[in-house]
């Protein structure tokens, strides 16, 4: 039985027309706030008020934390120290988590991917306080992050891993469409809306597709913004600001 | 995810958001306007205002449906041996004027294949175009644009698995009487019809597809009526609703216990937040809000 819908072209129709016109703005680029507020809200009132105190502030806390490091580095604290995150090149971290995000098992699923040049945040959920515990230990181990872990029992359990990032970004030069990435990679109902490509994935497509979005650089790519989110669909979503990479 | 469907002068709403255990219905209810409709972004915005006064809309994605009568039906032969687009393109300049394709879109649909017809559906373009401009002005998304019984349809099939039977029908009662029916056999549309239930018989009024089996369903809805049918055995089952928030006629259908005859109201298989008990019955009008839950395994 087809599904109607008038939006499409006129003519024949085919069983199902994914036509939609959308006219949502892009989202605000992230900010972490805390482990928990994903997005940096508007300011607060007052919050100007701060800012005006920044150009004194800022070189008082440069100079705090170059003292800090001083001290800490000439042995005041050695032993403590956890092994440095910065060993780890951004491209290996990236690699680490897609490479996590391609080993959950069952009991855990993505709620959120987000990369952007400045973070990645990963929201996994599960039933099973217990899997996401020990979830939560290793890639403590692994990533160098630390890991939080919050819940109510309508919901079940939430593990949020945001790891801030920073790397030089670049042009992309001689690409391959990303609309013919996720052609290649099966992906059905893939739609330009906008500035942005999304595509309905599923949990276990999200691992090769980031995979190789790596392996082509476009992550890389100065204006990428790769979210998955669980959507209206309970599925997987994937938006791609491929304003120059069409 | 807001739906709103028209029927008669209510615009009945039906809004959603995702959840770990599924949609969540967070919204619902009917409005009514005496003087507007989706043919103006005007009234579109209206209608959207008075909704949003009455649920919180996080992420402005939208789904319409249509009332039957903002739109017009036809159909056309095709058989196996001509090319379709020749046949439709040598009605269309048989049958309509010049002026029809400058005001309306066209939309053929195939029946099922031993019928060799299309079902088409013709929409004057400004309720498209009034649309598509009230959401760009909400920054929103319009995602489907269907009419009443065909979004009914999807709730049966998302919502209540009729995509896994052999055959199924949407009944939908309507008001003055006046009932609409969508037939599927094999994942396949046989017949779209209407009739106009008296006391105790049936006329049949308008039909598109198999008009054997519209005829054989009257029969039974006659039958129905006069109280000697104890199950359809046209479908081996019905999906039924009544679209114009009375609900004795529903209530009678229901309790009337045949055996194979469902309540199509997709609040019965959904969480919803509302507080208080829900009438089914009065609420079955928002199965033409279905629309919105294509593609999900409720």
């Amino acid at each position: 039985m087809f599904d109607l819908n008038l939006l499409g072209k006129p003519g024949i129709q085919p069983q199902v027309v994914e036509t939609a016109y959308s006219f949502i703005e892009q989202k605000p680029k992230p900010a972490v706030v805390s482990h928990h507020e994903e997005y940096a809200e508007e300011p607060p009132e007052g919050a100007m008020e701060s800012r005006r105190l920044a150009p004194i502030l800022i070189p008082l806390l440069i100079l705090l934390v170059m003292v800090g490091v001083y001290f800490f580095n000439t042995g005041l604290n050695k032993t403590a120290l956890p092994e440095e995150r910065e060993s780890l090149s951004v491209q290996d971290e990236i690699s680490q988590v897609i490479s996590m995000l391609g080993n959950l098992s069952d009991k855990v699923y993505l709620q959120r991917f987000l990369l952007t040049p400045e973070i990645i945040l990963v929201n996994l959920r599960s039933d099973d306080q217990i899997e996401l515990n020990m979830l939560s230990a290793e890639l403590e181990d692994l990533l160098k992050v630390q890991c939080r872990i919050s819940g109510s029992k309508e919901f079940g359990v939430l593990l949020s891993i945001s790891i801030p990032i920073e790397y030089e970004s670049r042009e992309l030069n001689d690409t391959i469409p990303v609309k013919k990435i996720m052609e290649e990679q099966g992906l059905s109902e893939i739609r330009e809306t906008g500035l942005t490509i999304s595509a309905t994935v599923r949990n276990e497509d999200i691992f090769p597709l980031l995979q190789r979005l790596l392996d082509d650089g476009y992550i890389y790519y100065k204006k990428c913004w790769i979210e998955c989110r669980v959507d209206e669909n309970c599925l997987f979503q994937l938006l791609y600001d491929a304003s120059a990479t069409k | 995810m807001l739906a709103i469907s028209q029927a008669y002068n209510a615009f009945n709403f039906l809004h959603w958001t995702p959840s770990d255990s599924g949609p969540l219905v967070t919204g619902f209810g009917n409005l009514t306007f005496s003087d507007c409709d989706f043919s103006t972004a005007a009234s579109v915005n209206q209608i959207i205002a008075a909704i949003k006064a009455k649920i919180t809309l996080d992420l402005p994605i939208f789904a319409f449906s249509l009332d039957a009568s903002k739109v017009f039906f036809s159909t056309t032969p095709a058989p196996k041996d001509v090319d379709p687009v020749d046949i439709l393109s040598w009605q269309i300049n048989q049958s309509q004027d010049e002026r029809f394709q400058e005001v309306m879109n066209s939309f053929h649909y195939p029946l099922a294949s031993d019928l060799e017809m299309f079902l088409n559906i013709h929409i004057p373009k400004v309720i498209k175009k009034s649309i598509i401009e009230s959401t760009r002005q909400y920054k929103g998304e319009v995602r489907f644009v269907s009419i009443g019984i065909f979004s009914a349809e999807n709730c049966a099939r998302y919502c209540f698995k009729a995509g896994d039977l052999k055959s199924y029908m949407i009944w939908r009662m309507g008001k003055y009487n006046i009932d609409q029916f969508l037939i599927i056999e094999d994942n396949a549309l046989q017949a779209y019809f209407s009739v106009k239930r008296s006391p105790d018989t049936v006329k049949l009024l308008e039909t598109w597809g198999n008009r054997d089996l519209a005829g054989e369903v009257a029969g039974e809805i006659e039958k129905y009526l006069k109280g000697d049918l104890t199950g359809f055995r046209s479908t081996e089952r019905v999906f039924v609703y009544q679209a114009d928030h009375k609900y004795l006629d529903i209530r009678k259908v229901i309790e009337a216990a045949l055996d194979n005859v469902t309540l199509l109201n997709p609040l019965k298989v959904l969480r919803s937040e509302s507080p208080g008990k829900i009438n089914f019955y009065k609420t079955s009008y928002l199965a033409e809000t279905g629309l919105i839950f294509r593609g999900l395994d409720v």
